[in-house]
């Protein structure tokens, strides 16, 4: 379709369909497809064909008709050979076919001239990189389930294009396309990690494993063992079968698949910068040795904690020697480290460059090419002239006079556009649908001169950046049927978990920031669909900011409705109706604060009041269907009142409101009742009831009790100081520091907005001097503390002196923006203890509060305070 | 792991009328516990029937019901407890060593979980160390609680702090008394069944052997690090100045004011390397015939260790025997339950163990086959009384296989101690006894006080024609058993 056309044009192109020669006419005869009538489409396409190239506009109509520069060649020669440069512009799926004119030999003859002018006939230095086994089972796996196929629908099959890369240059360049200039403002960032883009790589490129060559490549070779004991005075590896083998990068224990019982022996090729005396180490969690041309350097063996050993110094010559270091992990805790130091060093971790091993490893099949000569080269520059490359490939280049002006050009189907377009005319293959739709904008050229209307700027921008091959909207596109089936997510979610979503109303749905973020950073909300956003920032900056600006203009309701005024209580009812326990347990289907629904994954509750306009949100509550015909969503209140009707009495709108309100509180909110969350990890979740957790604590003591609350606001209470240390709000702590190993970690606030409390107790004698005392356990002491229905504490403490005994709770209070606390003291004595202060931290100040005792029936006398700490 | 355990049961049975296998005699039985409980035991107590509480290293504390189903229920009783490594059921309330304070809780409101947290003693501090561990308690006939304060290893971002490695009486009013001091790693604590506590040790520095000793007034078990809190009030030892780096065990004795020589030394890799919780059998001969004998769980080896005790001059002394091995973690708590299986749980985070899991909650469970084994060895003048479970076969008794040496340890500052003066002894033959069919005579040259007796046999069999189930037995000799006047 319109897709697989655009994919011959020369500018804003991407490398998709063989569209040869024969492809080319056969198109000539086929509709235009979807390609909008009138003005839109004829821009597009004369934006996406560079007539502006050549054809100079000005003022209004050349922001509108401006194309992306093609790459730049100023430095081709490192990155490809010239073999392929020629091979590139003379393919049967050239982009170029348009460059080269004449009869094949003609043709080859002025590619290959072009190339040498370009490249200067040097050769790229060869980049093998080792491709592990199931590399390319990963790659393809990738390439289906991050979506790749929607732009490069033919998956490069049978084609020329790509194959003049090698297998690291093509991962360097998909991890960061900005790395690379033929990537760099065309490709947007699949935010792929290292590992992913180099298995998409390999599997691009499989064809080159028939041409694997034994090269030396940095790192080590390992085999990794997994046995019920190893023997601790020395394993014999010999008589054990690897579980499997490969390479690393550095000396670790981390390739191990289980945290217990295994064992991995390293071999590589050490080279020796200069003769003189080295000394070797490791550093290991259990056993470990290290060997050097075969001979016992380092013998660490037995279990143990880390246990760093240092060897003799030894007499190495320069040059190449065998390294091979064994390691075992018994149990308990684990790790690997080794190194050496030398006449020039200290010692340090081997580094990756200085450690070699030989493997067989897939490399670029060269294109033969003529030897660099001055002839040849001069009549590529010559080509590269008269062909007008620069206009394209370098920015700001004017064309000579002779070439029409937009404006000097005819409405006809002449030049470019006739039937065989000859002399300096280029044959772009346009078929005539096409061509009467560049006469069209001809015609209407005085149109060009206006700002283009939002709708019409949709439409361009959205195809442009090729929008529309992953999302469908009314007017502007949609994906292919292959594409549409192609896309693999959660099937039980239906098309809602499989397809990226569509665009129909989006700037009634999205908020501003929301369709920015998404554009420009490739923010994703839907956990199931397998299909990545990419991020378009690298491509066009401005971008984001103007399809958002765009869509809100043209999907905006006249009068939508605002969101209700925060209230607390109303958030409350909405957290009872998103969880399990008495509601409508959204957290089937939705997950919250990080943690996984417990059933299929729909967007997070978290993110929906960021990303979402309220008046939208509204809409699709009431009656999901009616929005999105098939959808998964269950229609609640469909029937015009709640399942849940002791609730506002069922109202639907209502508890609509109320469950806005409680996604308000956003990354704040508490999470609803029934969320399961990962007891295996140390990340501390409260989800129902507030999660207790003593531990040694940073600036404080070592024996602090920390209370998150599933508000997500947090305590830190000191037991040996007798204390409250410190408040805080979001994440409440993760435990590792305390859990993982032998552990003894001190830990701190997990989240963020940490209030710390004055210095010294909250309850004090001040004594004639007014200085407050330092309290803690010398003149404190813990009592011990309760916990209520809802596991909210009352820590119970007494002053020894005084005789005073201190009830101190603390209380959540959800509020917009985050939570805060309530912290109410009771005191007791048995008589009036004067000069008796309470000293606390509202959130903005601290607040000393004198104590006025009131006397009981029995004497003994008592005062109650409260605090609100709003921070 | 079932099966694997159900295979090796089956091959034992196979081969029993040959080679005994500790499984034909002791039957392990996996508690099950949920995917989504990190069961790092700590404390163990049976609190019910069929329920169990079990703490954990992470501070959590879990009421295990139906716990001999094969679907134990698992709810969480109690968070954020500090590393607890002990816990006691008594009147009502659940008491517990944490690493800042002895403390118990209860359920006030019995809807489940605890909410009552009271502190009954914290008059130690912690440094910030990870080794800074607490275990206990457990109670005496008079109702005190005992505990014992690990030591720290390593580095202690809050600064030396006092009284550590101590073993700690809190009176049944809370007051702390600091009751015996220079301990090192003392995992295990229990009060045998006439009322005299004891605990275990771990080897290290100043401990040059794994052991099991007697707590008493004012002793001084070897370890200097935190004996300068003998001098501040409270003490009831007396600070034991400065302690010689090199001196054999039996002479420290004289040299070193207050040293305490243990009851049991269980020398390493042949007996554990770091024994933990312990668990006297009182069941009265539910759990076989070892009534009366002390069962101490190895957090390396995965084992359950045998001992008996006896009173000599004045000083608990014994012998350790092995037991029971292929347990499913490295054991830190061992109890007895109602009826008398022994109940075992623990971890290998932090420390290697030959368990296969990295967390269990095991039953031990006699299968009312009586394995034959020096049921106890027990000093007397010239040698030792050999009981066994069985008579031996008389026909059999001349091909007796016996061997002993004897050795003893260094106290030093170095990690361990290898074993010093080691000496083969010449042994037997046994003599059978007129008053006990199945006790022997087993007579020996040059018995040395303060040494381990090693002792290897094998030859023998049983009237039922078995062979020894174990074939050692390491006898902690520290006074000679006198003859009669």
């Amino acid at each position: 379709m319109m897709r697989a056309w655009f994919a011959i044009l020369l500018a804003g192109s991407v490398p998709v369909a063989a569209a040869s020669q024969a492809d080319r006419s056969a198109s000539s005869t086929a509709p235009v497809g979807d390609l909008a009538e009138g003005l839109p489409g004829a821009e597009l396409l004369a934006k996406q064909s560079a007539c502006i190239a050549c054809h100079a506009a000005e003022g209004v109509a050349a922001e509108r008709l401006a194309f992306r520069i093609a790459p730049d060649l100023i430095d081709i020669a490192e990155r490809r050979a010239p073999g392929w440069v020629a091979q590139f512009l003379t393919a049967d799926d050239s982009p170029h076919p348009q460059v080269l004119w004449g009869d094949a030999a003609t043709r080859s003859r002025e590619a290959f001239s072009l190339a040498m002018y370009l490249s200067g006939g040097v050769e790229p230095k060869p980049d093998g990189i080792e491709v592990g086994p199931g590399m390319g089972a990963a790659g393809e796996r990738l390439y289906n389930e991050l979506g790749c196929f929607a732009c490069h629908e033919d998956d490069f099959s049978g084609r020329d294009l790509i194959a003049g890369w090698s297998i690291a240059q093509l991962g360097e360049a998909l991890e960061d396309p900005t790395s690379h200039a033929t990537l760099v403002g065309r490709m947007p960032d699949m935010h792929l990690e290292k590992d992913e883009a180099l298995a998409l790589a390999a599997w691009l490129l499989r064809d080159q494993a028939a041409n694997s060559q034994s090269v030396s490549v940095p790192g080590l070779k390992y085999s990794y063992y997994e046995e019920e004991i190893f023997s601790p005075q020395g394993v014999n590896w010999d008589e054990l079968t690897p579980v499997e083998t490969g390479s690393s990068q550095s000396v670790t224990h981390n390739l191990g698949r289980r945290k217990e019982a295994y064992g991995i022996v390293f071999e590589s090729t050490l080279t020796v910068p200069e003769g003189g005396e080295y000394r070797f180490w490791t550093n290991s969690d259990d056993g470990s040795e290290l060997f050097i041309n075969g001979d016992r350097i380092v013998e660490n063996l037995g279990t143990h904690p880390m246990r760093r050993i240092e060897s003799d110094p030894i007499q190495l010559a320069p040059g190449p020697h065998d390294l091979r270091i064994t390691f075992f992990e018994q149990g308990g805790g684990e790790g690997l480290q080794a190194g050496w130091s030398g006449p020039d060093f200290d010692f340090r971790e081997f580094e990756s460059a200085e450690l070699t091993y030989v493997s067989s490893v897939p490399m670029r099949v060269d294109r033969t090419f003529p030897d660099p000569n001055d002839a040849m080269r001069e009549s590529g520059r010559a080509l590269y002239d008269q062909r007008n490359c620069a206009s394209c490939h370098e920015a700001g280049v004017s064309m000579p006079r002779s070439v029409p002006t937009l404006a000097q050009l005819r409405a006809e189907l002449s030049g470019c556009l006739s039937d065989a377009p000859s002399d300096r005319a280029v044959d772009y293959g346009f078929n005539v649908e096409q061509r009467e739709l560049l006469v069209d904008l001809l015609r209407n050229r005085a149109e060009l001169d206006h700002e283009r209307s939002a709708q019409d700027s949709i439409y361009v921008h959205m195809n442009q950046n090729q929008c529309m091959t992953c999302h469908a909207r009314d007017g502007v596109g949609e994906p292919s049927s292959v594409t549409f089936t192609r896309f693999v997510g959660a099937d039980d979610l239906g098309e809602e978990g499989r397809v990226p979503p569509s665009l129909h109303d989006i700037g009634a749905k999205l908020t501003e920031s929301a369709l920015e973020d998404s554009i420009a950073n490739g923010l994703e909300y839907r956990p199931s669909v397998k299909a990545r956003m990419p991020a378009f920032s690298n491509v066009d900056k401005d971008l984001s900011w103007q399809l958002a600006k765009w869509t809100k203009s043209v999907d905006a309701l006249a009068q939508p409705a605002s969101a209700p005024e925060f209230s607390a209580d109303a958030a409350k009812v909405g957290h009872q109706l998103s969880g399990t326990q008495g509601g409508l347990a959204c957290i089937a289907c939705h997950g919250a604060g990080g943690q996984l629904s417990v059933g299929v994954q729909g967007p997070s509750l978290s993110d929906m009041a960021e990303r979402l306009e309220y008046d939208w949100y509204r809409r699709w509550m009431a009656n999901p269907p009616a929005m999105r015909p098939g959808t998964r969503m269950l229609n609640v209140f469909g029937s015009g009142r709640s399942p849940i009707v002791d609730l506002y009495g069922g109202d639907p709108e209502q508890q609509i409101d109320a469950i806005w309100q409680y996604l308000s509180l956003a990354g704040s909110m508490p999470l609803p009742a029934g969320l399961v969350t990962d007891r295996s990890s140390y990340e501390l979740v409260p989800v129902e009831r507030p999660v207790y957790f003593g531990t040694f604590y940073r600036d404080a003591s070592a024996r602090v009790m920390a209370v998150g609350f599933p508000e997500r606001v947090s305590v830190a209470f000191d037991m040996h100081n007798v204390r409250l240390h410190e408040v805080w709000r979001g994440d409440f702590m993760n435990a590792k520091g305390t859990w993982d190993g032998r552990a003894g970690q001190l830990e701190g606030a997990g989240g963020a907005d940490v209030l710390a409390m004055p210095d010294g107790p909250a309850v004090a004698v001040v004594g004639a001097d007014g200085i407050w005392p330092e309290g803690g356990k010398a003149t404190m002491q813990m009592v011990g503390h309760d916990r209520d229905r809802l596991g909210h504490p009352t820590f119970r403490y007494s002053l020894r002196a005084s005789g005073i005994e201190v009830a101190e709770s603390l209380q959540p209070v959800l509020a917009a923006g985050g939570a805060g606390l309530v912290r109410s003291f009771v005191l007791r004595a048995p008589k009036p203890v004067p000069h008796a202060m309470v000293r606390v931290h509202d959130g903005e100040k601290v607040v000393e509060i004198p104590v006025k005792w009131a006397t009981g029936s029995d004497g003994s006398v008592e005062f109650v305070v409260e605090v609100e700490m709003k921070w | 792991m079932v099966m694997v355990a159900t295979l090796l049961g089956a091959v034992a049975l196979f081969s029993a009328a040959q080679e005994p296998s500790e499984s034909d005699f002791y039957e392990v039985i996996d508690i099950e516990i949920p995917d989504n409980v990190v069961l790092e035991v700590g404390g163990l107590e049976q609190v019910g029937p069929e329920t169990l509480l079990a703490c954990t290293r992470r501070g959590e504390v879990w009421r295990i019901d139906d716990f001999r189903s094969s679907k134990p229920e698992f709810s969480l009783w109690a968070d954020g407890l500090q590393e607890p490594l002990g816990l006691l059921s008594q009147k009502g309330w659940i008491y517990c060593v944490t690493r800042g304070e002895l403390m118990r809780m209860r359920d006030s409101d019995d809807d489940g979980s605890a909410d009552e947290f009271r502190t009954i003693a914290d008059g130690w501090d912690i440094s910030g160390n990870y080794h800074e561990y607490n275990f206990g308690p457990r109670v005496d006939l008079q109702g005190n609680l005992w505990l014992t304060t690990n030591k720290p290893f390593g580095g202690e971002p809050f600064g030396r702090v006092e009284w550590r490695g101590w073993a700690m009486k809190v009176t049944p009013e809370g007051e702390m008394i600091p009751f015996a001091g220079g301990l090192r790693s003392p995992a295990g604590v229990e009060v045998s069944p006439w009322g005299e506590p004891f605990y275990t040790d771990n080897q290290g520095e100043w401990c040059g052997a794994s052991k099991l000793s007697h707590i008493e007034e004012g002793d001084f078990h070897g370890h200097p690090h935190g004996i300068g809190s003998a001098k501040l009030p409270g003490s009831r030892v007396e600070h034991p100045g400065d302690v010689p780096n090199g001196i054999m065990m039996p002479l420290a004795k004289d040299e070193v004011r207050g040293f305490k020589l243990p009851a049991v030394w269980f020398p390493y890799d042949k007996m554990g390397r770091s024994p933990s919780g312990m668990a006297w059998d009182t069941s009265g001969g539910f759990f076989g015939p070892f009534d009366g004998q002390l069962f101490v769980g190895d957090q390396y080896s995965a084992e359950l260790m045998r001992g008996s005790l006896e009173e000599v001059e004045g000083h608990w002394q014994g012998a350790c025997y092995p037991f029971r091995h292929g347990l499913g973690t490295g054991l830190i708590r061992v109890r007895q339950l109602e009826g008398g299986e022994m109940l075992v749980g623990g971890s290998d985070r932090g420390w290697a163990a030959l368990g296969a899991k990295p967390w269990a909650l095991q039953r031990l469970r006699w299968t009312g086959k009586v394995p034959f084994e020096v049921l106890e060895m027990k000093a007397a003048p010239g040698g030792f009384v050999l009981h066994f479970t069985e008579t031996i076969d008389p026909d059999t008794l001349d091909n007796v296989e016996l061997k002993m040496s004897s050795y003893t340890y260094e106290l030093h500052a170095a990690y361990g101690s290898k074993e010093f003066e080691t000496e083969n002894l010449n042994v037997g033959p046994l003599q059978s006894l007129p008053l006990d069919s199945k006790a022997y005579f087993l007579p020996v040259k040059g018995l040395r006080s303060g040494y381990v007796h090693e002792l290897h046999i094998d030859g023998v069999r049983s009237i039922n024609g078995e062979a020894l189930l174990h074939k050692q037995v390491y006898y902690t000799l520290i006074h000679l058993a006198e003859a009669p006047e």
